[in-house]
């Protein structure tokens, strides 16, 4: 890999400041580091198989995957690498860039409520933009990573680590006491329970911990949606889904059934394709060495 | 610590917690959570909650969303809360580890009650 010249081109990144959250400046960045990922040529691949093989039509798998590798390398190289560089900045830029009025509006009507998504493009940029909004929820993360050393300070509390025995408690407690939270469930860790659903025609399987939640606490889940645009971003919300008298399989399903009709629209949105395939957790972790050997080499500039 | 419990019980006139009646919870409470008809004699003070480097130990095997709804259940059931730093410190492993847990928090907590 040719360290010296993606730290140049990340100090260039760093340079624009939040301008690089927007507009084509980050475009030469995304292509040199996703010329690099080691695991880019698997995770293109493996994207199109999935497509291919869900309900998905009028669109050419292939085409779609090349879309999406580059939303994966802006969310986790550009986002992320920006959100550390310079995390007072991209949490006033987070603050201004969403539309949060649906997601506001909904809250008002149903209570403290699980908010959730998949994991679209810019995941982390919006999970901060729901932060530090009136709704400020509890954040779920799957471990710490660098940008907690850099995060600003008052964001501390509200990150859930799931990593932690006390993660489901405290998400627990939290809605009990009329405190909303953030959880994504289509990313599935090891030894995790997961549940399996359909997805556009493909038995797919998700994280258990969410209906669990809903049902334990009694509250709704608010599923999210967005496209990331150059303006401003509206977050969308479907309809909540309830929890009375039915079962965690049930609650999931049709949550799983409302991120199923975004994807059908946006399909290149959604950084997790290959989470339908029965192979996703050796392929889930060759991405994550991949991006571990980026990261170790970006680490340099930061 | 028997001096602070018998002030406790004379003071706020609050029932001494039976270390037996709180182990009968947690086994009602992981029964519950595993949806499993497992003996007493497979539910020990000993036993571990999570697999352990030892092969030996008996050990109950329970994953997030097991734990999560036991710990759901002594609160909802009983009122006996554990607090998130204790429930993530490595001293809450075992059955008795979380009896003695239990213990000790609702007594702290009839010692505040007052205040």
């Amino acid at each position: 890999m040719s360290s010296n010249h993606l730290v140049g081109a990340l100090r260039d990144l760093i340079d624009l400041g939040p301008d690089a959250f927007s507009g084509p400046h980050t475009n030469a960045f995304v292509e040199a580091v996703g010329r690099q990922h080691p695991a880019g040529t698997l995770y293109k691949k493996a994207t199109a198989e999935a497509i291919a093989c869900t309900e998905l039509s009028g669109v050419c798998p292939e085409d779609v995957a090349a879309e999406v590798y580059a939303n994966f390398i802006w969310t986790h190289f550009v986002c992320k690498l920006l959100m550390t560089a310079a995390p007072m900045q991209a949490a006033r830029f987070a603050q201004t860039h969403f539309d949060m009025s649906e997601p506001v509006s909904a809250v008002e009507a149903c209570g403290a409520s699980i908010l959730s998504c998949f994991h679209y493009s810019g995941y982390p940029l919006v999970a901060l933009g729901v932060a530090v909004s009136p709704l400020a929820p509890l954040i779920t993360k799957a471990r710490v990573d660098i940008m907690e050393h850099q995060a600003p300070d008052r964001l501390g509390d509200q990150v859930v680590y799931l990593s932690d025995r006390s993660a489901g408690v405290r998400l627990t407690r939290a809605l009990k006491q009329g405190k909303s939270v953030w959880v994504m469930l289509d990313v599935v860790l090891p030894s995790v329970r997961t549940i399996k659903t359909r997805l556009l025609g493909v038995e797919t399987s998700v994280g258990a911990g969410v209906g669990t939640l809903a049902l334990l606490s009694g509250r709704p889940c608010i599923p999210l949606s967005w496209e990331l645009q150059p303006g401003k971003t509206k977050l969308h919300t479907g309809a909540p889904v309830l929890t009375a008298e039915r079962s965690e399989e049930a609650v999931i399903q049709e949550f799983v059934t409302s991120q199923a009709a975004f994807i059908a629209e946006h399909p290149a949105q959604w950084l997790e394709w290959y989470s339908v395939l029965d192979e996703a957790p050796r392929i889930r972790a060759e991405v994550k060495r991949g991006n571990e050997e980026v990261w170790a080499c970006l680490a340099h500039a930061l | 610590m028997e001096a602070l419990h018998l002030r406790a019980e004379n003071e706020f006139d609050v029932e001494p917690l039976a270390y037996d009646k709180v182990l009968d919870a947690i086994r009602a409470g992981i029964r519950i959570a595993k949806s499993v008809p497992l003996t007493d004699e497979e539910i020990t003070p000993s036993t571990y909650f999570w697999l352990t480097d030892s092969p030996d130990q008996s050990c109950l095997s329970l994953d997030s969303v097991d734990f999560l709804r036991l710990i759901v259940f002594l609160e909802e059931e009983y009122g006996w809360s554990i607090p998130e730093t204790d429930i993530d410190a490595s001293e809450c492993r075992t059955v008795g580890d979380m009896a003695s847990l239990v213990i000790k928090h609702v007594r702290g907590d009839h010692q505040r009650a007052p205040g």
